[in-house]
Order: C-alpha cells, then structure tokens, then sequence
C-alpha cells in the first residue's frame, strides 16, 4: 500500500498544526462559530446530535494493521470504546471532545492518516472497489489513481469552496462494486483496442433529494490527462454550479439543468486550455505511486487444498461462511475474506476496539498486515491463503465477527439515523435490527439469495437506499417516524434507482413490509433467479398489491 | 478597508471608472466593470494604467483579450465560502496574465494562502488587521499537490522529481 | 401559552446542554433546566446564549410538564437530552441510569 515520504508527513503535520491554532482561536473567542465551523469541517469535525463527531479518512478503504490499531487506541482513548465504519469507506467517532481533536488528529498523522475534507464543500473522499489489486475480474488496480486524485485534491486551493460536497470513486473492474454511477465524477477503468489503459469519465451521479445516474461525458482519457480532464468537470462545476439552493448545488442538478452535451462540451473548452505539460509531472507521480502497489510476494510453495476440503466437508457453519464471505483472489492458492460488521439485530458498520484489535491482528497473522473497508460498512482481509482460512474464522467466530452473510438480507447499510445524526428526521439503527432479527435464520438467508437492503434516515441518502433492492427511507410525519419503501434500486454496473411503492409505515410495520415484499418475490420468482431479476422481470405491481391490497 | 500585498499595508492608487474623472498624480490606475471597459477604456488618458472588476458570473475568457492591456484584475468573495473567484484567478493566470489579481469581499485570513496559491496577490481587508497573523497564515504550509501560482509555495510532485533525478 | 427551556451544545465537550435554574449555569439534565412561559424571557435568555462564545446553536426548545417534571414534546430533542437509543449504555441516559 501507499506510504507517505517526507513530504507527505509534513504537509499533514502542518495541518494539524494549523487546526490546533483555529481550535485555540476559537475557544479564545477570536473566532466566532460562523467562521470556524467551515474550518472544523474541512477538518472532519461535525457537530452530531449528542456530541462532536470526528469523521476520519480511509483512503480508497485500504488500512495497515498498524493504522487500525491506531484506531483502536483512539477509540479507547478519546471516544467511547467503538466506532463507525461508513458507507463512504471512512471511520467516525462519536464523542470526541474539541480541545482533543487536534491531539487525535496528531496521533491519525504519526500512521499516516488524517481527516482532511471528510466534510465541507469540497472533494471528499476518493473512493473505490474494496477488493481493488486482488479481485479476479480486474482490469487494472484503481489505487493508484486514487491515490494521485488524493494527493491532487488535498487542499486544493482552487476547490475548497465549491458549491456543495463533492465525490468521486473510481472502478478498476468491469464489475462496478464503488457504485462510480452514483458519484459526482465516477471513473471506470478500460483497456483500448492497442492494449492502453485509459479512463470513462462520467458525472452527474447522486443520491439525496434528487437522485440521478451518473452520465459519460468522456470515453476514454489517457493517463496523463485524467487530472487536467478531473480539473476541467471541476471548474466548470466550481463555476457554473448554483449557489443560490443548496440543494440544488450538487453537479447532478447542473447536469441536469445544463444538458450533458452542452456541459460536455463546456468541460471539453476548458480541458483543451490546461497545459498539455503538465500531464508530465502527473504520469511521473503516477508511476511513483504505482510502485507502491506492486503486487505482493506471494507464497510460491504449492497449496494443499485438501486440507481446505476436509474443513468444509467437516465444518457445516465454516462451509456456509466460506460460500458466502470468501471471494476469489487474483492468485491461485489464496482468498479474499469479507468480514461482516452485520451481526444479526446489531448496528451496522459499528467496531469496538476489542474488534479493530482483532482484525488488524488477524491482518498481521494471515492477510499482510492490509485490511479494507467497504462501503458497504464490512471489513476485507485481502491476502489470506487458503490453507489459513479455517483457522482464521475460527478465530473471527470467537469474536462475533464469524457473521456469515456478505451480500445477504441481513447485510444491511445503514446511515446512523436520529439515533446520532443532527440532519436525521428518523431512526435507521433500530429498523436495521427489526429487519435483520425477522431474517435472522441462516437457511431462509440463504434461500432469499442475494439481497442488498439500505437504509437512510433522512432524504440526504448517507445510507444510500436509492440504490437499495429494496431501499427504506425515514422520514418525520407529525412528530412520528415513518419508513418509505423504494424497489429495484442497483449500485453496480447496472445501476437503477427505487422506485417508491407508495404510502409509507409506521416505525412498528416497517419490517413486516419488508417481510411482504421478500415474501412476494419469494412466491414469483423462477430457479435461480435473484431478487433483483425477479423484480425487473415481474416490476413494482405484485410487490405493491401485496403490500397495499389490489389497487 | 485598506490594501495588503506580501502581508504588507499598501496604498491603493486605483479609482473607479467615472465619466467626468480628472486624472492626476495620485491616481496609478483605473477600473472599469466588463460592460464601460469596452465602450470606455479608451477615453483614458494613456498615463493611466487599466483594471477590471470581473463579477463572478463573469467567465475569465470574456477578458482574455484585453489581458495584455491590463494591469489590475478585481475578483469578488461575497461569502468566503463562495470560492468561484479561485478558478477566475487560476483562469486568469493560466491566459497569462501578470498583473495584479486583487481579492475583495468576504476576504479572511484562514484562507488567505488558498488564495495567494491561486494567483491573488492583494487583498481588501479591515483597516485594523494584525498582519502577523495573515504572514503566519501563509506560511502554516507551505508545499501543496496541486498547481501553484504563487512561487514561495512548492509543489510537493516538483519536489519529489528533483529529488529523485 | 408554552414553556420553553433554552438548549445548546457545550463548545468544548460537545455535550447537550441545558439552561440551569440559576438562568446562569448550564447543565447537561432537562430536570436541572431553567424553563419559562414568558416569551420575553425566553426571548432574553436566548440572546444572551447565543452571545456566549463558549456555547453554540442555543435554541429555545419547548417542553411540557408531566408527571416527572419537564419533558421535551419533540423526539429529536428527547434523543438529544438522552443519548442513542440503540445504546443505552452511552450518553446521558447512561449518567441518569448510574446516578438512580
């Protein structure tokens, strides 16, 4: 993975710096909230509900064993013992006191962390395929480009104060596990016909109030003019975005409003204007930072995979955990592990530190040292070998983290809802827990198939339910929560957003709804189809008759 | 409000665009909005020097041709987190422009480096400021990933290539 | 005719706060919270919150007197003076648990 050079550690030492002395100016009074509200979020320091919540930054999801640890200890030593693993592939603590964060911010930089723009109206967060470098449908590994859009959009002078939040994920597979059609610029890896490697550039994706499907605006754009095109979206975006509504801010509503032909054209005169030269110094970055991602020593010694088979054949619960969270790794002989962060009637995305200690020793043990985290709130273990894996859930069992069911009805994403957030209108944690308690037995999981439940406590869409098969979202009717339900919302390739069924439930009739409606696909579904087919085959109508009665 | 320029106090010699305005010694320069530069420019005696007040919904290009012609460019904040004046200045400097880029509005000094970065190099600001703490503000960090118009900050990939040739 | 007690965040914990009874203090309990019907009161006390550097997004919050003292008439701000309800093991609730 990425590690910092001396650059790098200065330039996040001197931010932190630079926070410790807005932190004391603000508590001095010299600034007043107003002014320093922008500074703490650029910062990641969000005002919640009950306390401050301080969002740290995962790179494009990939951890050290080290840096959880690091983790871990803040959790212990600044928080209350856990944190929250997001739909963004970040991580939040929920009760940092303001005079520690820059302290906390000192200790994420000694591991080559930070906070920098997880909030505010800039670029956020780069994100991408949590199985990124290992997955065996690969085209090309996606870190590298993440890791120059991170450097490159790291206090960016020039997109600091852009209209609204801004967020681009990138893809390296022709299967798309970063959801890049939902983003503000999303980045799909292709190889041409010469065998070059080059980029679709598409925008206008979004969830919140008015969701849209991102759009290409360009086909392919080489290596060394991917920053210069990434700068031209910017700056027609910075510019022409409207400032007059926040929500209609986002470049959704300007590609949109605009039309993707005319906006494309608009990017495609400003791209011509930046410096060609440039592209140089970017290439040469580039190629720096791909030799930090050279694919590991492997172990050359020959797998005995009948060790394995014995373990399966032997282990009924371990088979079924194998089925279900183990993925095919680039490499003969090893296996990528889907931890769950979804125990049954549990708080999606949530770790003690007992856990991040686990799983960065489980990372050190079998998975060199390297953890991801996905943005569908679980953990990755990227490197294990077959031959260690029984012994490894063995010991994720021990710690409650052996929850078999990646992908499942019960592998649900959730925003953290009224339960902590100041922009909630309702509760997403408690429905997520109704929901997986009446889905709890592992043979009807299994039976349902693959089934992607989101859920979202406001119309802001953190918990991404647009997206959802089947997507919730809570809302606040006189006082009293209600959950409206969304069918045939995709996050993948074939990305599509819910469509409402109708009238909403009440907080107690949510996860029969949810019942109803896995019921109905149950009884029309043909062999071998998943929920998602079935829905597209047989539509909204048999969900919606079974829900509300006959028309 | 008073003129900084390397966190200095300067004096501001530039005037407002009048129809009936008397030149004089005092007076280094003259600013015009887009719509009185091209009907207006030209009244002005040649001792003069030219600026323009570029609102923000201005696009840079539509001064691109005048840029050769032009000493002072006024870019506008009205809300520090409106940041559209950043790319007009990048814009401005990447036409090739030299003169002075001078920002007004809602001008602080947390982002006071953000701006000298993007090509500012004068700014309005109270008349009271203490400005050591805007020379401290831009030099907190003084190395960035991205394009720098500013030459005492240094671009971290430059950085990176000089070392390792 | 309402009641209304004045709710903020403390700027340096974070913490949920309540106006005191002293109408000078702040507290972190509702039933330790100065409340009035006169909306010039509130009204004042707002303002002289909101002027304080060291708390932020004061805001007068109604409540209703039941049985066990004042109570907040809107969920958000009963989630708020407690704590999350899908871990009752944390916030106040957990401090008001201990105390009991």
């Amino acid at each position: 993975m990425y590690r910092y050079d001396e650059f790098d550690a200065e330039f996040v030492k001197q931010r932190v710096d630079q926070f410790r002395d807005q932190v004391q100016r603000r508590v001095a009074g010299e600034l007043t909230e107003d002014e320093f509200k922008p500074l703490r979020l650029m910062n990641g320091l969000y005002l919640q509900l009950h306390a401050y919540m301080l969002r740290v930054a995962i790179p494009y999801g990939t951890l050290s064993a080290t840096q959880m640890y690091k983790l871990a200890d803040i959790a212990d030593k600044y928080d209350k013992g856990y944190g929250h693993f997001t739909t963004r592939q970040n991580i939040q603590f929920n009760w940092p006191k303001l005079n520690d964060v820059p302290d906390i911010l000192e200790e994420l930089a000694s591991v080559e962390m930070h906070a920098i723009q997880t909030s505010g109206n800039c670029i956020r967060n780069v994100t991408t395929d949590q199985w990124a470098g290992v997955a065996a449908d690969e085209i090309e590994d996606p870190r590298p480009v993440c890791e120059l859009i991170r450097q490159w959009s790291t206090l960016n002078p020039e997109f600091a104060y852009l209209p609204r939040k801004f967020k681009i994920a990138v893809t390296g597979s022709s299967n798309d596990r970063a959801a890049v059609k939902a983003h503000d610029i999303g980045i799909i890896t292709h190889k041409n016909e010469n065998g070059d490697i080059g980029y679709e550039i598409l925008i206008g994706g979004g969830l919140g109030r008015t969701p849209f499907i991102g759009k290409t605006v360009k086909k392919f754009v080489g290596k060394d003019r991917l920053l210069a095109y990434i700068e031209a979206v910017m700056r027609v975006y910075n510019l022409q975005g409207r400032r007059d509504n926040k929500y209609k801010a986002r470049i959704k509503i300007l590609t949109h409003e605009t039309g993707i032909e005319k906006l494309s054209e608009m990017i495609e005169r400003e791209f011509e204007r930046i410096d060609k030269a440039q592209g140089e110094l970017e290439l040469a970055e580039l190629n720096r930072i791909e030799s930090y991602f050279e694919p590991p020593q492997y172990s050359s010694e020959q797998d005995d995979s009948t060790a394995l088979q014995q373990s399966l054949e032997a282990n009924e619960q371990f088979n079924y955990w194998y089925n279900t969270n183990v993925a095919k790794h680039q490499q003969p002989g090893y296996a990528i592990v889907n931890i769950s962060l979804k125990p049954i009637e549990g708080i999606p995305g949530d770790a003690t530190s007992a856990q991040m200690r686990l799983v960065a020793q489980l990372a050190e043990q079998f998975s060199l040292s390297e953890i991801r985290v996905t943005h569908e709130q679980n953990l990755v273990l990227p490197y294990v070998k077959q031959a260690d894996l029984f012994t490894l859930w063995q010991q994720l069992e021990q710690h409650d983290l052996g929850n078999s069911n990646l992908g499942l009805i019960t592998d649900i994403i959730a925003c953290p809802g009224l339960d902590y957030c100041a922009l909630a209108t309702a509760r997403s944690i408690p429905i997520a827990q109704k929901i997986s308690k009446v889905f709890a037995d592992r043979r009807k999981q299994q039976d349902i198939g693959k089934l992607q439940i989101n859920i979202s406590g406001c119309i802001n869409a953190c918990g991404h339910h647009h997206v959802g098969n089947i997507g919730i979202l809570g809302l606040d009717k006189k006082g009293e929560e209600y959950y409206q339900i969304t069918l045939g919302g995709n996050a993948d390739e074939n990305a599509a957003i819910g469509k409402i069924t109708g009238p909403g439930f009440s907080k107690d009739e949510i996860a029969g709804a949810v019942e109803t409606v896995v019921n109905t696909y149950i009884e029309n579904r043909q062999t071998d189809e998943n929920f998602i087919q079935t829905h597209s085959r047989i539509g909204d109508v048999p969900f919606k008759e079974a829900l509300y009665g006959p028309n | 409000m008073a003129l900084i320029k390397d966190h200095q106090f300067i004096e501001d010699r530039w005037v407002y665009y009048e129809p009936d305005l008397e030149p004089n010694d005092q007076i280094q320069g003259v600013i015009f909005n887009l719509q009185n530069f091209t009907a207006c420019s030209h009244n002005i005696p040649q001792s003069l020097q030219l600026g323009i007040k570029l609102a923000n919904h201005d696009p840079a290009a539509a001064i691109q041709q005048y840029i050769n012609q032009l000493k002072l460019v006024i870019l506008q904040f009205p809300a520090f987190a409106d940041g559209r004046a950043y790319s007009q200045a990048q814009s401005l400097r990447q036409f090739g422009f030299d003169g002075e880029i001078r920002a007004t509005g809602n001008v602080l000094v947390d982002q006071y480096a953000f701006m000298l970065q993007c090509g500012f190099t004068s700014f309005e600001i109270p008349n009271n400021t203490d400005l050591e703490e805007w020379k401290n503000a831009a030099r907190i960090i003084p190395t960035t990933y991205s394009r720098t118009q500013a030459k005492n900050y240094s671009h971290i990939w430059n950085l990176r290539k000089v070392l390792s040739s | 005719m309402t009641t209304k007690v004045i709710m903020a965040n403390d700027l340096l914990s974070g913490d949920v706060i309540f106006l005191s009874r002293d109408s000078r203090s702040w507290t972190k309990f509702l039933d330790q919270a100065w409340a009035s019907d006169s909306e010039q009161l509130v009204e004042q006390m707002l303002a002289a919150a909101q002027d304080s550097h060291m708390i932020i997004g004061a805001e007068a919050i109604e409540v209703e007197h039941d049985h066990t003292g004042l109570a907040l008439t809107v969920f958000r701000e009963h989630l708020r003076s407690r704590g999350p309800s899908v871990r009752t093991d944390l916030g106040k609730q957990a401090e008001l648990k201990q105390a009991a």
